[in-house]
């Protein structure tokens, strides 16, 4: 009965999509602002029917109901509501329901956009046909409403692995981050389309892309520290197709907010922005293809189904005509202005997008690879995390320069002889700072790093107290200051996070260790400078699993900890193919992550360890925050 | 004097040869062949396949474990067999019949993998899961 509902619901939201389509495409030919008004109210029907579709299948999920296939597949009879819940986005056609439903949230937004209403109808049809394309998904291709003849008794149930609090909110930060992308794309194809020769669609899509940019870091930073938690997935990153196809956009799309800026300020880069954002969109699609149709083997392989071939239709459609539309109209969208010195900011802001590119790029290539291999020589050839920490060091090195010296080159003309005497402080104390880090740490690519590190922290503080020194001096008041300069201070904040994140990566990957052992209770071990005891193993059995557990204390540098591994064995329940789980122990300080695996039970009297020690991993958690928080204060910004 | 449009074109050409050229350098360096059981089997007196990856079903029954925390195992494309050693972490869906995928090097008949991959952790449909064993058969 309800799935009846659910897959009407569905259907009529579809034909709604259709209507508003029709309405927008006459509507805007023929000037007639009641189709456009009919179209505008589509959007709003979608939204409403798809919220109760929503809530239809929430209702399924959480009363169980195993009519229902999806709630079949996902859901067991001993899951928590919490999880019911998550289980929303845990299969593919719940996913690209609750896909569709945030779109057309963000779809109805669009027309809050008040200053810039003939922009409007071209943006939300953009939005609207984009929209379209997941609702036709749902209802033709992998209905979530779908029913089963038999009834089972109990479902399938959801992984063990997925029953995880990041699996409750990792997957939808990164959906809200990736569909907001669609918005800034609308207003630029709508800008080109309704033949807008303003730079409205940047300063509208301002927002919309500090929102996308929070939450696909934010969705970065759950997934990485998830994979870092879970055994088997490789660590916080792995250079992975699924990992990789999430970081394009995100590269993109901070490519894009800093060239933004040259347009915001100066009218410049305007057909350039335009093909970033175009990227950043088209990225975040190509990723969706990639995790859902399994073209490219991954550890995180995804539910895999037959929406492949739609997606290359939707993709190959919505390439075409942008760039049909772009070619057409970009005479409009030239730039009013030139770049005048090359030693200027937006120059700068150009070098920063050449270097993010290039990033974009061999993430890409490293990720298709094996695809082009296999179409060139008949071989399936990968490449491995070398290739990416190759070609990706150095350009780095050049961001985390530039990172230094953009932020305080002025637009236009900068002289080059001042900006140098400005640099001049920064750089001896950066190079004293690597001197005293040289006692410490051995390794060149380490000191490198700390090098451009310090350089950018040095330039960035010396810019501060300047100004502050001149302001005060002027009578301003500290509050005045921070509100005047408050951008300013938000985007410092946000590179001083990526500073921190950057020495957090270096250092765990230079000084990690790994070491195997074995055992038997009350024997110690010395592994490098620490002692490492196994004092009992244990083993427990809850109404869920079977527990072996190990107990294990580890002394460095005076410091004990208390490490606690575990095997879980769930028993047997629904009809899951993974029924193991591996918890691992891990002892945080700021300095070292201790992380201790209970590999097996040799079976005679001993047990089988892994322990990997890495150093500073915290910073890169920290870091990632702290560049959020950047983030959000820039969006939120307000006169203090 | 060149304007400066001209200047940032011939900049960007120097880096886009310069990293062209360290991407050449570095997908050289990298490289790791992607093989079934069969063709890792055809292949392996050629020398040009450094590093392998090689995906098959583990066969049931076949997992055992070493006293040294090593365990052997064997993998199949239900066409032909490798015998795999491998220590470290196993990853905790590695169980019989799951399409696991190792890297290493095949040293005469056995396989000496030091990275164990096991497909499917996100993989929760059941038809997805048996169309790929069908797929795999074929």
């Amino acid at each position: 009965m309800l799935n009846n509902i659910g897959e009407t619901l569905l259907f009529i939201s579809f034909l709604a999509g259709l209507l508003g389509l029709y309405s927008y495409l006459v509507g805007i030919r023929k000037k007639s602002n009641l189709l456009v008004f009919i179209g505008t109210r589509s959007i709003l029907a979608i939204f409403a029917l798809l919220s109760i579709s929503v809530l239809v299948l929430i209702y399924l999920l959480t009363t169980k109901d195993y009519s229902n296939a999806y709630v079949a597949k996902n859901i067991s009879n001993d899951l928590s509501f919490i999880y019911s819940i998550a289980a929303l986005w845990a299969g593919q056609e719940g996913s690209l329901l609750l896909w569709s439903w945030i779109l057309s949230l963000y779809t109805l937004t669009i027309r809050f956009s008040k200053p810039f209403k003939s922009l409007l109808p071209s943006s939300e049809s953009v939005s609207l046909f984009i929209l379209s394309f997941f609702i036709f998904l749902i209802v033709f291709v992998e209905s979530p409403f779908d029913t089963l003849d038999t009834i089972p008794l109990n479902g399938r149930g959801l992984n063990p692995i997925l029953q995880n609090f990041y699996m409750a909110i990792h997957p939808l930060t990164l959906y809200i981050g990736y569909i907001a992308l669609t918005i800034p794309f609308a207003f630029a194809l709508g800008s080109i389309i309704s033949k807008d020769k303003t730079d409205n669609w940047v300063l509208r899509s301002k927002n919309w892309t500090y929102f996308s940019w929070i939450f696909l870091s934010l969705g970065l930073l759950l997934g990485s520290r998830w994979a870092y938690l879970e055994l088997g997935w490789g660590g916080y990153w792995a250079w992975d197709p699924v990992e990789n196809v999430a970081l394009m956009p995100w590269l993109a799309l901070t490519a894009f907010l800093h060239s933004s800026m040259a347009q915001e300020t100066r009218s410049l880069l305007r057909r350039w922005n335009i093909c970033l954002i175009f990227l950043a969109f088209f990225l975040s699609i190509f990723g969706t293809f990639i995790t859902r149709s399994g073209l490219i083997s991954s550890v995180h392989s995804f539910a895999q189904s037959s929406i492949g071939p739609y997606f290359i239709v939707f993709i190959i459609l919505t390439v075409v005509f942008a760039i049909f539309m772009y070619q057409k109209n970009k005479k409009l969208i030239s730039s009013n202005e030139d770049i005048v010195s090359l030693v200027s900011k937006e120059n700068f802001l150009i070098f920063n997008n050449i270097f993010f590119l290039i990033i974009t790029l061999t993430v890409f290539l490293g990720t298709v690879f094996p695809i082009i291999s296999e179409a060139f020589t008949g071989e399936k050839i990968l490449v491995g995390p070398t290739f990416y920490d190759l070609v990706n060091f150095p350009n780095v090195l050049v961001l985390m320069s530039l990172m230094s010296v953009a932020p305080i080159i002025p637009w236009k003309t900068g002289k080059l002889y001042p900006i140098l005497m400005l640099l001049l402080k920064p750089i001896i104390l950066s190079i004293l700072t690597t001197f005293v880090a040289y006692m410490f740490f051995d390794n060149f690519k380490v000191l490198l790093i700390f090098f451009i590190s310090s350089f950018v922290i040095f330039v960035i503080l010396q810019d501060i107290i300047v100004e502050f020194k001149l302001q005060l001096a002027r009578g301003l008041k500290w509050k005045d200051i921070l509100s005047k300069r408050y951008r300013r201070y938000c985007s410092f904040l946000v590179h001083f996070g990526i500073i921190l994140l950057i020495i957090g990566i270096t250092l765990s990957s230079v000084y990690g260790t790994k070491s195997d052992f074995i055992l038997s209770t009350g024997q110690s071990l010395k592994i490098n400078d620490y002692d490492i005891k196994l004092l009992e193993t244990y083993k427990k059995e809850s109404e869920a699993k079977n527990i072996l557990g190990a107990k294990l204390l580890l002394t460095d540098s005076g410091n004990s900890y208390y490490l606690y591994p575990e095997q879980n064995l769930y028993k047997y329940e629904g009809n899951r193919e993974i029924n193991k789980e591996t918890e691992v122990a891990i002892y945080n300080t700021l300095k070292k992550d201790y992380y201790l695996i209970l590999i097996d039970d040799m079976e005679d009297g001993r047990f089988n360890f892994k322990i990997y020690i890495n150093p500073w991993v915290s910073l890169l958690w920290i870091g990632s925050l702290v560049s959020i928080l950047g983030g959000v204060l820039i969006m939120f910004r307000r006169k203090i | 004097m060149a304007s400066p449009k001209k200047k940032i074109q011939i900049f960007v050409v120097i880096i886009a040869l310069f990293f062209s050229f360290l991407i050449y350098k570095a997908v050289e360096s990298s490289l790791v062949y992607y093989l079934t059981v069969s063709e890792a089997l055809a292949e392996k007196s050629s020398s040009r396949f450094k590093r392998l990856r090689v995906s098959g079903i583990v066969e049931e029954g076949s997992i055992k474990k070493n006293s040294d925390g090593s365990i052997n195992f064997i993998i199949t494309d239900k066409v032909r067999t490798i015998n795999v050693q491998y220590k470290g972490e196993v990853p905790d869906i590695f169980t019989d019949e799951i399409e696991a995928v190792v890297e290493g090097e095949l040293i005469n008949t056995t396989f000496i993998a030091n990275k164990l991959f096991a497909k499917c952790p996100t993989k929760y449909e059941d038809e997805a899961y048996e169309e790929n064993k069908v797929s795999f058969v074929k």
